[in-house]
């Protein structure tokens, strides 16, 4: 006998009884009892995921500008050479931009700028590329390189261009 | 782990597409001034012995000082290669042909 003076409950209530009926009975009700168990289970799947999605687009990201650092040094790098070969002093037209200008198209980059304090000894470039990705564009803008190109000048230049034996 | 795994060979990827086009800019470099023989030998060099397919436009036979030659490589990334896949990374770049 319990301390109220009747029933076969037993202290602690939540252990199992059974009913008269024979069913379990539980204390509090099993529907009522509110269970966290699996819910740390989801929150770190969804973190996981945000996590990875954030990886791809950082790595997409950080891929696009390498690539496109990678392009703008070329391009520099044809563009100042193209420039330098219209040079007077190697044989060329002496009007470099227009060679440049179709050097930097050939890479797919976009000639910005020209320093042509040196010529005709000495031509620099600085291209831009257009990255592929709007963040990058939105983050870094485009990506701009600079060359420089330069002739030596023979030490006898008439022995060079084969005007008179060395 | 599967999920972490692609992203480090997404990762991979990106540095074979930024090492696709400097091999391309080295291939167009070499082919301004020599021929195409030279070209495979240098883009081979510089793609470090991994399998790699060279275009040049044009070939040797038709390049001519002034002309632009355009040289495109696919190198093969290693990259997803456990999972099956075969991805080959593109790049191009153009250089006047120079007077040698």
């Amino acid at each position: 006998m319990n301390r109220d003076g009747g029933g076969e409950l037993r202290w602690p209530m939540h252990r199992r009884a059974r009913s008269d009926r024979g069913d379990e009975l539980r204390w509090p009700p099993r529907r009522l009892v509110h269970s966290d168990r699996g819910g740390i289970a989801v929150w770190l799947a969804m973190a996981l995921c945000l996590w990875l999605a954030g990886g791809v687009i950082v790595v997409t990201a950080l891929t696009d500008l390498g690539v496109a650092v990678a392009r703008a040094r070329g391009a520099a790098d044809a563009a100042a050479l193209a420039g330098m070969a219209a040079s007077p002093l190697a044989g060329g037209s002496g009007a470099p931009r227009p060679a440049a200008v179709e050097a930097a198209a050939a890479n797919a980059a976009t000639l910005v700028a020209t320093e042509e304090d040196g010529w005709p000894l000495r031509y620099a470039v600085t291209v831009s590329v257009q990255p592929l990705s709007p963040l990058v564009v939105a983050i870094a803008g485009p990506v701009q390189a600079k060359a420089t190109a330069a002739v030596r000048p023979a030490t006898d230049p008439e022995a060079a261009l084969g005007l008179r034996p060395r | 782990m599967l999920l972490l795994s692609l992203l480090l060979h997404g990762a991979l990827l990106g540095a074979d597409l930024v090492a696709a086009q400097t091999v391309a800019v080295q291939a167009a470099r070499v082919a301004a001034v020599d021929d195409d023989a030279a070209v495979r030998e240098a883009a081979a060099e510089a793609a470090g012995g991994r399998p790699l397919q060279v275009t040049l436009e044009p070939d040797a036979t038709r390049r001519a000082p002034g002309d632009m030659v355009t040289a495109t490589v696919r190198l093969r990334s290693r990259a997803f290669a456990p999972f099956g896949a075969t991805v080959w990374c593109p790049g191009r770049a153009a250089m006047r042909v120079e007077d040698t």
